[in-house]
């Protein structure tokens, strides 16, 4: 029952939209929009594109992702994705390297010259709780998110000033500060193992003894990208259930660059 | 201690803009000062070009108006102080220059139809001092900053802005700094940006996951059709009237669909349907124009006959005889002219619709069938190879019409629409 070939002559088009859909079909002069059981929509805009998605007659190769926050100008670009014109795709990108708090996610089609076609936007808050260490470059992500039951524990932020003082001939000392500006702090955590926590830890440390700059974020909005270090784990010492007894992790952070030099890296 | 000479004045070494007023300060010690007196002197050949004479004031200030001095020079100020005992100091000359503020003009910003623009400006200094560097400054409709271009030495006095957001207005200014350190600035420039938004309508999806991250997801298709003599009509229609365009590529239709169609200037083709259509034999066109006619050059007048069919020669006299050995009698014939099958018995149909205006559009299906839409008399006929399946008549010109297929079933309807 495969329709391969649809053509039309001898009258002027103004719009073809073919779906799934048979019952309550607007038989009056409005234009459609792409539905979800949309087949094929061409709507002869100077083109004949008759997708869901129209490029000016330029064939899409990929899609590039960007991601602002919201009130801001500047994307940072997260990911290409390598599209096949001509097939039904539903594509996918999860990004982890965004901040807690509302940003515009952008989708941007690029043609076979690499032109930039129209943007898609869409704006989403993210929303999260805890603290994560996050690795760009292969997705790894590590949560300090759970504490003990009925526990407050508390996230720390240090901001470490360059500040220096001089004693002078005057009544005061003199203050000063230097261009150097960052944030210190300790993160830690209950790590509660779904398989065996020493697979957990072992993830964990790996990932720090490379020594590579590291995305912390928490659900409260703020971003750092860390220098990550000492590791230390505590566990209960007369151990009852090996594969579930609860691990309680720490780590410390030292910013060492900006969120955009990292992802623009 | 009497009053020590003024010290510390705060023009030296220092470039004004002659044109604002510019503010003179000094400080003494070992006394109070009553009085005060400024020259100012052109440092290039000592003349006087400005006096405050002695002045009673206890104020360790005074302000040069605008416009005493000139561009482009070196002076020359010594500031002369005295106290109540009428002791009087005088301070060391001071070297400062004056330079002219930089002009800085935009070219006209028009309204911005697309997400970046190259911003271009002019700078001009009345002493001709070059520039040394600029920065363009990017606003929203607040007046808040939203981006700048950092520090240019660029002397290409242009910066592009982009990701500008359609209905919005935003400022735009740029800084210029002289070879002297006076600046000067464009002020803050209006100017709104309105393109045309994306025709994308895919289902673009964000959502959180559960390990702090944000999943996004689509479905897209492109799908590109193909023509052949065919022309845009106003950028929202292509006129395929002495042409064509298909779409065979990158799309699948398989189970139940509707087609909905914006259409206009189908061709109608107008005849009259026939029946009993009378079959003359002469040498010459028979008088009546809805007649079947048999070219005989040796029958003179025109002569009327009755089709028969029937196994053997008719009875029936002046007849057109179609030979049909099942039947056991004569059986008389009428004709109809007509693009569907006549019901009824004994009538012959002549089918005319192979020979009316061509198809407006034919669907290819995988049972090779063909599915296609013919309109006469008003109507519009949709066929299944030859077969009429369905019928809805539409008498204005500009249409939406409705195809269907139901569980194998096709169907059309449709209505007028105003254009």
């Amino acid at each position: 029952m495969t329709i391969k070939n649809i053509e039309f002559k001898n009258c002027i088009l103004d719009e073809i939209h073919i779906r799934e859909k048979t019952t309550n079909i607007d038989n009056t002069a409005v234009k459609e929009s792409w539905q979800l059981d949309s087949i094929l929509l061409a709507r002869f805009l100077n083109n004949l594109e008759a997708g869901n998605i129209i490029n000016e007659g330029r064939i899409i190769t990929k899609f590039i992702i960007k991601r602002r926050n919201l009130g801001e100008l500047d994307n940072i670009t997260l990911h290409e994705i390598p599209y096949e014109s001509g097939i039904k795709q539903t594509l996918e990108f999860i990004d982890y390297t965004q901040s807690a708090g509302d940003l515009i996610y952008s989708i941007v089609p690029i043609d076979e010259s690499g032109l930039d076609g129209k943007t898609n936007e869409i704006q989403h808050e993210s929303i999260f709780t805890g603290v994560w260490l996050v690795d760009k470059n292969d997705n790894f992500t590590f949560g300090f998110d759970k504490q003990w039951g009925g526990e407050m524990r508390n996230l720390d932020i240090a901001l470490q000033q360059g500040r220096i003082e001089i004693p002078s001939l005057s009544k005061y000392y003199g203050v000063y500060y230097t261009p150097e500006e960052f944030v210190r702090f300790s993160l830690s955590a209950v790590i509660m193992p779904s398989n065996f926590s020493i697979a957990e830890w072992n993830s964990l440390v790996n990932k720090i003894t490379q020594h590579i700059p590291l995305i912390v974020k928490s659900g409260s909005g703020d971003i750092y990208v860390c220098d990550v270090y000492s590791p230390q784990k505590s566990t209960w010492l007369v151990n009852a259930y090996r594969k579930n007894d609860p691990v309680e992790i720490s780590v410390e952070c030292m910013e060492i660059m900006s969120v955009q030099e990292y992802m623009g890296e | 201690m009497s009053i020590q000479k003024p010290y510390n004045i705060n023009l030296a070494g220092n470039v004004y803009p002659p044109e604002e007023d510019i503010i003179l300060s000094w400080s003494i010690s070992g006394g109070i000062q009553f009085y005060k007196e400024i020259i100012i002197l052109d440092n290039s050949d000592d003349s006087t070009v400005f006096t405050l004479s002695k002045t009673s004031s206890f104020a360790q200030n005074y302000t040069v108006p605008a416009n005493t001095l000139l561009g482009g020079k070196q002076y020359k100020a010594i500031v002369q102080v005295w106290d109540d005992s009428g002791n009087t100091s005088i301070s060391d000359s001071i070297i400062f220059e004056t330079s002219s503020r930089p002009i800085v003009v935009i070219d006209t910003v028009p309204t911005i139809n697309a997400p970046s623009y190259t911003f271009t400006f002019v700078y001009t200094q009345n002493e001709s001092a070059k520039m040394r560097s600029w920065i363009a400054y990017l606003y929203n409709s607040k007046q808040e900053l939203l981006k700048n271009s950092g520090i240019q030495t660029t002397l290409t006095l242009s910066y592009i802005f982009d990701y500008l957001q359609s209905d919005n207005n935003y400022y735009i200014e740029i800084q210029a700094t002289s070879e002297k350190g006076i600046v000067g600035t464009s002020g803050k420039i209006p100017f709104l940006v309105k393109y045309t938004q994306p025709n994308i309508s895919f289902d673009f999806v964000a959502e959180n996951t559960e390990n702090a991250g944000v999943k996004l997801t689509w479905s897209t298709i492109q799908i590109f059709g193909e023509s052949e003599n065919a022309f845009y009509i106003d950028n929202e229609k292509i006129d395929v009237t002495s042409g064509s365009v298909w779409f065979d590529k990158n799309y699948v239709i398989e189970e139940d669909f509707s087609m909905r169609l914006l259409i206009e200037n189908v061709p109608n083709e107008i005849f009259n349907i026939i029946e009993n259509a009378p079959i003359i034999i002469s040498a010459t066109e028979p008088t009546n124009p809805n007649s079947l006619w048999l070219m005989d050059s040796d029958q003179l007048t025109e002569k009327a006959l009755t089709l028969v069919s029937s196994p053997n020669t008719p009875i029936t006299t002046d007849s057109l005889w179609i030979v049909d050995d099942n039947l056991t009698e004569e059986k008389i014939l009428t004709i109809n002219v007509d693009i569907k099958q006549p019901s009824g018995e004994n009538v012959v149909w002549l089918d005319i619709s192979s020979n009316l205006d061509d198809l407006t559009f034919n669907i290819i299906h995988e049972d090779d069938y063909t599915i296609y839409l013919r309109r006469y008399n008003n109507t519009f006929y949709l066929y299944k190879d030859s077969e009429i399946v369905d019928s809805f008549k539409l008498t204005a010109t500009n249409y939406c019409l409705i195809i269907k297929r139901i569980n194998n079933v096709w169907s059309i309807e449709g209505a007028d629409v105003t254009p």
